[in-house]
């Protein structure tokens, strides 16, 4: 059902483009900006809950820990589970704007959109690894963990929204600005020619390697401190 | 080779100020039951925990088959199969699914593994009942099968007979008895059902407030429990010194001020009373006593609490 979600955005904003007569590439991105930025993280939160919560709620954990399975390596394979799903997620968001792309102009280089989606799966799932960590280690009961993976998830839009607006410059070139989610907006704003009006965010940008170089760190440091919290938690 | 199966030396847990496990040192030994008891929240929960390394000790360490469960933990768990507090598994996949799951896991070669430990607690192998419609009986067989899957050397089973109706309790007992017995298994158990307990342990360890209060065969527990002799004198600390100065007894209790427990039988009576006399105590009652083996526990627990 979380996946599902990946079908939500693309439609509504397909009317959209259709209306603006918009290009494939600007109704993908802002596919993006509300598929992506604004309820990826939510829905990897969820997925979280619904992973990592379920072994501990129904005691299975304890009779994984004594075949012995270490609390590391059950982390980390759930981690790359939510890592695959969030690839999915954000392949699905593209099949559905490939099939909505009969109905707007544009060319569209479907290897670029497909490196794309893969790479910004990877990109948001370690954007949201803050809210895995949280709901792995301290997350109770859905309800709590579902609350913080949604405030999580606004949080993430709303400086990506502030980017976007007025003060956008400002923040861009505040400390915000080493802040994952923020970084994705960078790369995705130089992914896509970028329009007139976004011309001045062009100092900003991040290309591939600088996103990749700086995810795989912060990645590394987070799993590794998720994998250390998660040791300590008590079954 | 060391004949303990599994022995703690000083195994201490602390959560914030409260210990939950004080200073505990038990010894279980090869091809024994041994029967943990205790009452709610003695600590028997966290010190089995601890044997299976899923919490850290605050101090002391816990020896497997003689070698330091810390830094060997995946030569020695799979030896080992155990149930702490409920029994857990996946609710949406039935009992032959939850168990194949756990056989693939450990990699148990056997492939009649999952049937035949099915079999051997009452479960049916071909079944389509989801593990989160069973009852809570069903639940604890399932359990138990879980632990004896993959035909390990010990059994650590927290409140194994929680959820068993009369007529499962009996099997599971005469089982477990049966896996000791014939198969030579070491199993440590725990309850707060002291007939329980009795029942089915070789040994047994009193715990209270995470303090081992008494660790014994239960034939000695037995002899210790039936008979004592009552003696009530003007002056029980005076009382004392003498059986200790004089008598070199130190097996007594000290009840209250008038009041003292002695369970050496072997002592005259006639001699203790005279000594008493000679150093001027008033004895006014010297009387054999039989007591229960639940008297003697909750004597030793200080207290209610134990079935």
């Amino acid at each position: 059902m979380s996946m599902g979600a990946a079908f939500l955005f693309p439609i509504p904003i397909l009317f959209l483009a259709i209306r603006q007569a918009q290009p494939f590439y600007m109704l993908f991105r802002m596919v993006f900006i509300f598929g992506e930025i604004l309820f990826l993280p939510c829905v990897l939160g969820i997925l979280s809950s619904m992973i990592f919560l379920p072994e501990t709620e129904n005691n299975v954990l304890k009779n994984l820990l004594t075949i012995p399975v270490s609390k590391a390596k059950i982390f980390l394979s759930k981690c790359i589970t939510l890592m695959i799903l969030s690839i999915i997620y954000c392949l699905l968001e593209l099949s559905i704007s490939i099939a909505a792309s009969c109905f707007v102009g544009g060319g569209m280089p479907l290897t670029s959109f497909l490196c794309f989606s893969i790479l910004s799966g990877i990109f948001m799932f370690a954007a949201s690894l803050p809210i895995i960590i949280f709901v792995a280690a301290f997350g109770e009961n859905f309800t709590i963990s579902n609350i913080v993976s949604f405030i999580y998830s606004v949080a993430c839009f709303s400086l990506v929204y502030l980017c976007l607006g007025q003060g956008g410059e400002a923040l861009l070139k505040s400390r915000a600005a080493v802040l994952p989610v923020v970084t994705v907006f960078k790369w995705y704003l130089g992914y896509f020619p970028l329009e007139s009006r976004l011309e001045k965010y062009l100092p900003y940008l991040i290309s591939n390697a600088g996103i990749m170089t700086y995810m795989l760190s912060f990645s590394l440091i987070l799993l590794s401190l998720g994998a250390v919290i998660y040791q300590k938690k008590e079954v | 080779m060391n004949e303990f199966i599994i022995e703690t030396r000083h195994l201490t847990k602390q959560y914030g100020t409260q210990k939950s496990v004080a200073d505990l040192n038990i010894h279980v030994r090869k091809g024994r039951i041994y029967g943990l008891l205790g009452r709610n929240g003695a600590g028997k929960t966290t010190t089995m925990k601890m044997l299976l390394s899923l919490a850290d000790p605050t101090e002391g360490e816990v020896f497997l088959w003689g070698r330091p469960l810390h830094g060997n933990e995946k030569k020695l768990l799979p030896r080992i199969g155990s149930m702490i507090e409920s029994p857990g598994f996946y609710p949406n996949l039935t009992g032959t699914e939850n168990l194949r799951i756990f056989a693939a896991l450990r990699g148990v070669p056997n492939t009649h593994a999952v049937q035949d430990a099915l079999e051997l607690v009452g479960l049916p192998y071909k079944d389509k009942k989801l593990f989160s419609q069973y009852s809570l009986g069903m639940k604890q067989r399932l359990a138990i099968a879980l632990v004896v899957m993959h035909d390990p050397e010990l059994l650590i089973l927290d409140e194994p007979i929680n959820g068993l109706d009369p007529i499962g309790i009996a099997e599971v007992r005469a089982f477990l008895r049966e896996l000791c017995d014939r198969k030579g298994k070491t199993i440590l158990l725990s309850s707060h059902i002291l007939s329980e307990i009795a029942l089915l342990s070789d040994d047994i360890g009193i715990i209270d407030q995470g303090v081992l209060l008494e660790e014994e065969s239960f034939s000695e527990l037995e002899k210790k429990s039936k008979r004592h002799i009552h003696f009530i004198v003007s002056n029980t600390a005076q009382a004392a010194r003498i059986l200790e100065s004089r008598f070199h007894e130190t097996h007594f209790t000290v009840q209250d001020d008038h009041s003292i427990l002695l369970y050496n039988l072997d002592l005259s009576v006639g001699k203790i009373v005279a000594a008493y006399v000679a150093d001027g105590l008033e004895v006014s009652e010297a009387h054999t006593c039989e007591e229960t083996l639940e008297d003697y526990f909750k004597r030793v627990t200080g207290g209610e609490g134990i079935a």
